[in-house]
């Protein structure tokens, strides 16, 4: 909802919302080798892939939070969004 | 977002070229202390600035090409074309500069000086241009503004020292670079990653937000007179923040495998030492206290930013299964640099009582140098392996 109304607006399609789609993408990798880590009762290894994905998703919540977030302040209008989310 | 690289995020390059040549640094800053050992000469100048510059300035610089659009973002478009002739310029400029100590030729030494300034402003202009505009959400934006700032006062003062031998000038040079630069840089870090990193509760807001502010106001009481008390207000406040840090890590509720928050750990006694050094009046203590303080936090954030980046690098541009960071670094070669560190650290007392005994700790210095040397040479290997495979 956010992306393509922020991309729409803004006309930026290769920019903070492509970082994150990526970095989504990443994190959704890991989240797949951590359930084939516990399944296979292999614990350390488990462990090294939340390690690696909590350093990802920290990261990745301060590119959103100081890139993305102000950007959205600048060209989208919080209510309308806002708004537009409830209704979908 | 513009300037940045395929995979959106600053290129690799910077990180591996900064960090690889700041390990090069220590290491053989390692071999200067070998070279002045045989010698029996006590060339503290040269070894303080191969710490200072070599190892600590090249790190934070190419740190901070990393930083600065996640934490502050403060995007510097086309990084590499920028951070390459600032790496060229203060790898250079840093050569001459101890040379000049190294082989006590003054005009040598005055001409890296004067390369080294211009290679210092050059680069915190650049970076300053890209960060002042933005404003400080977050304490650690705050911080890096601040620290640029100290770190421009500290080389301007340390030229003016060198070219005019006033005594007043050396004090504001090494007050700023230590306790502003280095102390305010690794600050501004922490109040971001400590509780990010660790799961820790956050400092406190008050502390946080104002710390930089009073860094500067008793930077310039400290410099008002020579006495203890004009000191103290600096080291109390350097003391409380390593107590609050040394608080929030033993807080943290992160089931940790790697040794990061150790290195933090031993940082933060060696910081409390030198502040306690510091105020007493032992230079030479306070120094090599600081050196090491900021040496444990460099060693333990290098071994965890090298290998999360090669990872996000290789996954981002579409590898399954990347190796992960403990397999880039695993814990038990993170655990030989920490281990050997503070073996260093504990050693060096004895060498205060015997000077023969200061073989023991460059040796352990020459070893924990190799380690990390290795372990960043090597993930950046791992990468180069996978991207001439064609990944």
């Amino acid at each position: 909802m956010l992306f393509p109304e922020f991309e729409g607006r803004t006309g930026i399609f290769m920019g903070p919302t492509q970082v994150m789609r990526m970095e989504h993408a990443q994190a959704r990798e890991l989240i797949e080798r951590m359930e084939r880590a516990l399944e296979e009762k292999k614990e350390k290894e488990f462990f090294a892939i939340g390690d690696t994905f909590m350093i990802l998703i920290q990261q990745h919540n301060l590119k959103e939070e100081q890139i993305l977030y102000p950007m959205c302040d600048q060209h989208l209008d919080p209510s309308e969004i806002v708004q537009k989310m409830e209704n979908l | 977002m513009r300037g940045l690289s395929v995979h959106q995020a600053p290129p690799l390059q910077i990180i591996a070229l900064y960090f690889s040549t700041a390990c090069v640094f220590w290491f053989l800053s390692s071999l200067l202390e070998l070279f002045l050992f045989f010698k029996r000469e006590l060339n503290l100048p040269l070894l303080v600035y191969s710490h200072v510059v070599g190892f600590a300035l090249i790190t934070m610089f190419g740190a901070l090409f990393q930083m600065l659009p996640v934490v502050a973002s403060a995007v510097i478009s086309e990084p590499l074309k920028k951070a390459i002739p600032i790496y060229l310029a203060l790898l250079l400029s840093s050569l001459l500069f101890l040379g000049g100590f190294l082989l006590k030729n003054e005009n040598l030494l005055l001409f890296g000086a004067t390369l080294l300034m211009l290679s210092i402003i050059s680069a915190v202009f650049l970076m300053l241009y890209y960060l002042l505009p933005k404003k400080s959400f977050v304490p650690a934006v705050r911080g890096f503004k601040f620290s640029f700032l100290f770190l421009l006062v500290a080389t301007l003062s340390g030229y003016l020292f060198l070219t005019l031998k006033e005594p007043l000038f050396f004090k504001i040079h090494y007050s700023f670079m230590l306790w502003g630069w280095i102390g305010g840089l690794i600050a501004s870090v922490s109040f971001q990653v400590i509780e990010l990193f660790y799961t820790t509760p956050p400092y406190p807001k008050f502390f946080a937000w104002h710390f930089h502010i009073l860094v500067f106001f008793f930077l310039l009481f400290s410099l008002l007179g020579a006495s203890f008390p004009y000191r103290l207000p600096l080291s109390i406040l350097y003391i409380v923040y390593a107590l609050t840090t040394v608080y929030l890590l033993l807080k943290s509720k992160r089931r940790v495998l790697e040794y990061t928050p150790k290195f933090w750990l031993l940082g933060m006694g060696l910081l409390l030492l030198a502040s306690i050094f510091f105020v007493f009046g032992e230079f030479l203590a306070f120094l090599v206290s600081f050196v090491l303080f900021f040496s444990s936090i460099i060693l333990g954030m290098m071994q965890r930013i090298v290998p999360f980046l090669v990872w996000f690098h290789l996954s981002g541009f579409g590898l399954k299964d990347a190796p992960l960071i403990f397999e880039i670094i695993p814990p038990r070669r993170q655990a030989i640099t920490f281990y050997s560190f503070l073996t260093l650290c504990l050693s060096i007392p004895f060498a205060l009582i015997s000077t023969d005994f200061l073989i023991v700790s460059i040796i352990l210095h020459l070893f924990t140098a190799s380690v990390l040397l290795f372990n960043v040479l090597g993930s950046i290997g791992i990468y180069l392996k996978y991207v001439k495979q064609g990944l």
